[in-house]
């Protein structure tokens, strides 16, 4: 009698250890305040947020990225969109690079087969700008380059930057239609 | 259990509790000052070169990490109003800076300037910064490299002016 609910009871309980396993709080919590999908997702899909967290090897989502994340630049009247067409060169400590272009979101990645022994830190020039900063050790450009976002009034409305974020990745107009 | 034993269970356990108990009456108030190398040379050469290569906001520069690094290009203070990539990096900062780093390992730390740095070798910040000991950023120096002599350097005392400009040269 007590073998079934026994077996049952043992397999609940492998099914909670095997998610546990996965469960890590840190990237979840910012996956889960990302909040849901609008639409479908592509490519163009999230510009601004933190790729790598999903598309890394927690969120396991393909494609699998080492580098991901967005450019803007700003219109004829000044507002903040994607750049379209824009190079991105990451540079590695170990003397390699990788070229990305960005879509018409912005977006750009480089995926993680292309570029397996990766050193970091790395340095990165979007179109004519050279980031002044290493990126130590995280892929996702949106960890540190946050956008502005109502529900983080100490961001600047404007630019996204506060005490920990220096905002958006904004290249020159003229920069975009570089890649092809 | 046979009630024999009850009375030297009794005693055990009184005997357990007077060797416990004059650990209870420390003053938790009490300080203990630490010591640690020169706070001027430190903000001087030391952190210029720790904000750029340590202090990126995904690594020291985050408020989730230990030794925690603020600076221009990374995190900055909650204290003040500058965002990452913008004012230099403040007095406020590099103070904050040298408490960080000073206290990472303090005991040590201490131990090494009463030494005058013969220790410093053995502390965490050079022991991480070198790779021998677990650090999730990896090796960020290499034995007797500009990093490495900006480090050990200011840990006993040296002049560590070119080495850590050096250091920082490199990471452009």
């Amino acid at each position: 009698m007590r073998s079934p609910l026994l077996g049952f009871a043992g397999g609940v309980l492998l099914a909670v250890a095997l998610l546990s396993c996965r469960y890590d709080p840190v990237p979840q919590e910012v996956i889960d305040s990302l909040g849901p999908e609008v639409g479908s997702a592509s490519d163009t899909h999230r510009p601004g947020e933190p790729c790598v967290l999903c598309h890394g090897s927690y969120g396991g989502v393909s494609p699998q990225m080492v580098i991901g994340g967005t450019a803007f630049t700003t219109d004829d009247d000044g507002n903040i969109i994607g750049a379209d067409a824009v190079e991105v060169t990451v540079f590695d400590s170990s003397g390699g690079s990788r070229k990305a272009c960005t879509n018409s979101a912005g977006n750009f990645y480089l995926e993680k087969d292309e570029w397996k022994e990766i050193a970091f830190p790395l340095t990165v020039r979007a179109g004519s700008r050279r980031m002044r900063s290493l990126i130590g050790r995280d892929g996702s450009c949106g960890s540190c380059h946050k956008i502005p976002d109502p529900d983080f009034p100490e961001r600047d409305p404007d630019t996204g930057a506060a005490h920990d974020s220096a905002g958006y990745i904004l290249v020159d107009p003229a920069d975009q239609g570089a890649c092809p | 259990m046979k009630l024999t034993h009850l009375p030297a269970l009794a005693a055990l356990g009184f005997l357990g509790l007077v060797a416990v108990a004059p650990g209870c009456r420390d003053n938790l108030d009490d300080t203990v000052t630490g010591k640690c190398p020169s706070q001027a040379v430190f903000e001087q050469s030391v952190s210029p070169f720790l904000e750029r290569r340590c202090g990126t906001l995904d690594c020291h520069g985050s408020i989730a990490r230990p030794m925690r690094l603020f600076g221009q290009l990374g995190l900055r203070h909650p204290d003040e109003d500058n965002v990452s990539g913008g004012a230099l990096t403040t007095a406020v900062e590099l103070t904050a800076n040298y408490t960080s780093v000073c206290n990472v390992d303090a005991e040590k730390m201490s131990e090494s300037v009463d030494d005058f740095g013969n220790q410093a070798e053995n502390l965490l910040l050079v022991t991480k910064a070198r790779g021998l000991e677990k650090h999730k950023g990896g090796k960020v120096v290499s034995e007797n490299d500009a990093g490495d002599r900006c480090l050990r350097g200011w840990l006993k005392g040296e002049d560590v002016t070119q080495a850590c400009q050096d250091a920082v040269d490199q990471l452009q």
